[in-house]
């Protein structure tokens, strides 16, 4: 595991590791954060993995840049090794499936994804509905996991115009990446369906449904199965 | 303690309430938020004998025209935006900044011209009644819909505020201890920090950053500042994997146009950080309105 500190201003620290989108490398992310959290360190504010760093909000007053450095440095960087330290109730990573209608509807650019990939819309659903994603971080919006990876065979670009308003729930991609839209908003992803689940929802303890390093299955409903859960789900 | 009602007849041009925000839910991408200028918040509580972080109207530019129904002791600091009690045959006497006032009797505040500062801070003695959420009253973040939170302020609206029988002594924050907003016609001087991809602009691109004084863009709010242009030949960094950014991160669009992001701002990023405010003078960024300009200082 080889990262370096960078100060982001006085009060955060980057802790930079190799800069690509790598399993093996979000993995490690997410082993830091964990140990972060079961030493409860009491400088730490907060903490915010990303696909390839660790933003650590400390209060300086607390510890300084380099104890925290020097804390940083004296946990295990064997990610594997780490967790059998850990009660597992307190860190295991969440497996969540999530229904998907992938009707044309709901799904505005499958019919260009499939043309973009020289690939049917039901080969394009099959293909997504095969993987299981890791959630590498939550960002952009709350609760929006950006979640892979993708296949490359359904791999497509981000939308040249991207949409003023995508609704709740739409199903995206872009580049190895695919995501929920946890509320309406504008966006660039190329939407291949959509679920009927909450991604937010203020009435739950856990109000996201998603978080960073959890693992997400997506299958396959048909419309009225969506309209009959959308009900729940707002019931 | 007893109940008081605090009625906005006119909300002003963004009247919010607000706490120090929902730090450590990050991970999860939702903004801490917050009061912009919490060092103006944390003084306005003091001075009516509240809790540094407890909720306070932060007021932006134009004031709103408020009503408390009973006696009560506020406090009002942070920007000066000529406040105002009205008397009942519709006299207006200025109020005070930066100590602790009594109101007697109903009183009617309103505000007029701005004089110094963006955001004016309004504390009351006791306690406003709102809804929160992972513990702070603050607005929703951006993007967050269906919560029942009340702190974006409407016409109309009224707040109960439980106010302490027992009035506190009057406190005057000292004048030297005040934030030091520029004079007219000066600009606003902000010291930074150095930020990680600092090494990754050129030595002009550097230099210009520190010569360049910036004008604040109309296009500017909770979430961040748009600062003018200070270079114009697109920038040739390779594209970063998006991290996490914080309040008072001044990053760099491909086009050469810095942005300061503030308390509301989105928690990750993926635009060169030239270089971070620092953490206590965010609150004096927070005093900066559109039109203003600034400087930074290493």
């Amino acid at each position: 595991m080889n990262y370096s500190f960078k100060q982001l201003g006085d009060r955060a620290m980057l802790v930079e590791f190799e800069q690509r989108i790598d399993l093996k490398i979000n993995r490690q992310v997410m082993s830091l954060r964990d140990q972060l959290i079961e030493q409860n360190v009491a400088a730490v504010e907060y903490l915010t993995p990303a696909f390839c760093s660790l933003t650590i909000g400390f209060d300086p007053e607390k510890k300084s840049f380099d104890e925290m450095t020097n804390c940083v440095n004296g946990l295990s960087k064997e990610p594997e090794l780490a967790k059998e330290r850990f009660s597992e109730s307190k860190l295991q990573s969440n497996f969540i499936r999530i229904p998907v209608c992938y009707d044309l509807v709901f799904a505005l650019d499958l019919a260009d994804v499939a043309v973009q990939t020289g690939l049917t819309a039901e080969q394009v659903v099959q293909v997504h509905l095969q993987s299981t994603y890791h959630a590498y971080m939550l960002g952009f919006l709350p609760g929006f996991a950006y979640l892979g990876s993708v296949d490359p065979s359904i791999q497509v670009g981000r939308k040249s115009n991207p949409r003023t308003e995508i609704p709740a729930g739409s199903v995206g991609l872009a580049g190895p990446q695919t995501g929920v839209y946890p509320a309406t908003a504008p966006g660039g992803w190329q939407i291949i369906g959509r679920t009927p689940l909450k991604i937010f929802d203020t009435s739950r303890s856990q109000p996201f449904l998603i978080e960073p390093g959890d693992q997400v299955q997506f299958y396959s409903i048909d419309q009225s199965q969506f309209v009959a859960m959308s009900d729940r789900e707002s019931g | 303690m007893s109940r008081i009602e605090i009625h906005f007849e006119s909300p002003g041009l963004q009247t919010t309430l607000q706490d120090f925000g929902r730090s450590g839910h990050q991970h999860l991408g939702v903004p801490a938020g917050g009061a912009m200028d919490r060092f103006s918040a944390a003084i306005a509580n003091r001075l009516v004998g509240n809790r540094d972080e407890a909720p306070v109207f932060e007021i932006t530019l134009l004031g709103p025209s408020v009503k408390f129904s009973a006696p009560c002791q506020i406090a009002l600091t942070g920007a000066d935006l000529s406040p105002l009690e009205l008397s009942p045959l519709g006299n207006g006497l200025p109020l005070p900044m930066w100590e602790t006032i009594t109101l007697s009797r109903p009183t009617r505040l309103t505000f007029g011209k701005r004089n110094t500062g963006c955001r004016c801070y309004l504390s009351i003695a006791g306690e406003i009644e709102s809804p929160s959420w992972l513990g702070s009253v603050s607005p929703a973040p951006n993007g967050i819909a269906g919560l029942q939170l009340r702190s974006n302020v409407e016409a109309g609206q009224a707040f109960e505020c439980h106010v302490r029988e027992t009035l506190c002594t009057k406190k005057t924050f000292a004048k030297n201890n005040r934030p030091a907003f520029p004079k007219q016609g000066q600009s606003f001087l902000i010291p930074i920090v150095r930020g990680p991809e600092w090494d990754q602009f050129s030595v002009g691109q550097q230099q210009a950053f520190f010569d360049a004084e910036f004008e604040i863009s109309s296009d500017s709010n909770r979430m961040g500042y748009r600062l003018s242009k200070f270079y114009q030949k697109p920038i040739a960094i390779s594209s970063l994997v998006s991290s996490g950014v914080t309040p008072g991160t001044i990053q760099v669009t491909p086009s050469g146009q810095p942005i300061m992001l503030m308390r509301d701002a989105q928690t990750t990023g993926g635009y060169p950080r030239i270089a971070f405010v620092k953490f206590e003078a965010v609150n004096l960024a927070a005093q900066m309105a559109p039109g203003d300009r600034v400087r930074f200082l290493d």
